[in-house]
């Protein structure tokens, strides 16, 4: 399997960025430690990226960094799950889910009064595949229960969550990172949601409509 | 529960239990099992820790040890301390020598002796006098070494990067085997301003490249600046 990579010093010339820059957010935990990806070179070892991930984290490092300090931008990037509790009414309020899909969470789990970021997180993810139309209604239940049932194996890793068909039946599949997963052919792949990544764009939503 | 907290004293041997202490002091012989957080601790004396500790202050003379990470606030070591996991406090200050296993990562470390790590050091500000063995990386946005024994490190990186030698040192062992003399040796250095001397590496990459006397390199990639010693020996130069 091989991932587009981009090299260090491509990076550095593309974004303009410098190396004290680029170590600096690595030691501030803003680039993970994986992405570095050392190869030995003619011209002795370089460091590569893969580039679909580093290249949009770059750009929100930039963007970002005059708003917020580095250590709250590393709060950002870091998959675990921060310590917020929201009740169902901030949750419409600051217009971080549908009430229809929080009607539903409700319905499914009996659970209304103070969310968690972890259930907070879990109603984003319906939130997003509802509104994708990628899932109806009652596929939505299936996907809370799953949630609900594996999420605390799941916390802090930046697992994914696949929904397959398979003659329009649905299924939810939790994966953890770095695990590979076939399917025979009559299986569709609907939709892939990484977690660490949602759980960033969450708390972007939740930080940005605080302030 | 901070209120709560007692604090212990031991003199002469000692063995305690961990727990959550206010002030921690020990004169003599001590033995901690167990999980400690602590306002602070002074030990004077041997101080053997079995578990990890968080201290907003720890500050050892004479020597000890840990079997797991230790970190909190300001560290200070003189003498010799052997930690088996990492060290995460946000200062650290050795005279001496500190050996972990693992990282060393915080803000300032400074170091007259010796730091020995199995993984990495990662600090804002790194001042070494003396020397500096790392199995990993050293990345640090502000480095200024000033060595007197053998260094090395995989990889280095950081904001400014300076290493020196300290005149006259080890100029007998270094007759009697080069792995003894005042050097540094490391795979790659990479940095915005670099400045080295007695330094083997088979990379430097960086914006403004100082190459002192008695460097060995194979490659130097820089951007603006570029200036090497006339007893340096530099592989290629290239402007990239």
């Amino acid at each position: 399997m091989s991932e587009d990579l981009i090299s260090k010093k491509e990076l550095l010339d593309m974004t303009g960025i410098s190396y004290g820059q680029l170590y600096r957010w690595k030691r501030k935990n803003l680039i993970p430690e994986d992405w570095f990806i050392r190869k030995s070179s003619y011209t002795g070892q370089e460091t590569f990226f893969p580039r679909h991930k580093i290249m949009p984290r770059i750009d929100k490092i930039l963007n970002m960094k005059d708003g917020l300090s580095l250590d709250e931008l590393a709060d950002v990037f870091s998959p675990s799950l921060g310590e917020i509790y929201l009740s169902a009414g901030e949750i419409l309020d600051r217009n971080i889910v549908s009430s229809s899909a929080l009607n539903l969470y409700i319905q499914v789990t009996g659970h209304s009064e103070h969310f968690a970021f972890d259930k907070v997180l879990t109603l984003y993810m319906l939130d997003k595949l509802l509104q994708s139309g990628d899932i109806s209604l009652d596929e939505g239940q299936l996907l809370v229960g799953t949630l609900e049932e594996h999420f605390p194996s799941f916390a802090g890793k930046d697992g994914q969550l696949m929904l397959i068909r398979k003659m329009g039946v649905a299924a939810f599949i939790l994966l953890t990172p770095g695990s590979t997963i076939c399917f025979d052919q009559g299986v569709k792949l609907v939709t892939t949601l990484f977690m660490a990544q949602c759980t960033e764009e969450l708390k972007l939503k939740i930080g940005g409509s605080e302030g | 529960m901070e209120q709560a907290a007692k604090d212990l004293k031991i003199n002469g041997i000692g063995k305690v239990s961990g727990g959550t202490y206010g002030k921690i002091t020990t004169d003599g012989i001590a033995t901690v099992n167990g999980e400690v957080l602590c306002s602070s601790l002074t030990a004077n004396g041997t101080l053997k820790l079995k578990d990890s500790i968080q201290a907003g202050q720890f500050r050892l003379n004479g020597n000890g040890s840990t079997a797991a990470t230790i970190g909190g606030g300001k560290f200070r070591v003189d003498g010799m301390f052997k930690v088996d996991g990492n060290v995460q406090f946000e200062e650290i200050n050795i005279n001496g020598m500190l050996k972990a296993e693992g990282s060393a990562v915080g803000e300032r470390a400074d170091i007259d002796g010796g730091l020995n790590l199995g993984g990495s050091a990662e600090y804002e500000y790194l001042k070494v006098h003396g020397q500096i063995q790392v199995d990993g990386m050293i990345n640090a946005g502000e480095m200024e070494i000033l060595m007197a024994g053998p260094c090395r490190a995989k990889e280095i990186g950081g904001g400014r990067i300076q290493v020196r030698k300290k005149t006259g040192s080890r100029f007998f062992l270094a007759l009697l085997s080069p792995s003894l003399a005042t050097r540094l040796t490391a795979e790659v250095i990479e940095g915005d301003e670099i400045v080295l001397e007695d330094t083997t590496a088979k990379v430097v990459r960086g914006n403004s490249v100082r190459i002192g006397s008695g460097c060995e390199i194979g490659r130097v990639e820089y951007k603006h600046h570029y200036e090497a010693d006339s007893k340096a020996s530099v592989g290629i130069a290239e402007q990239v």
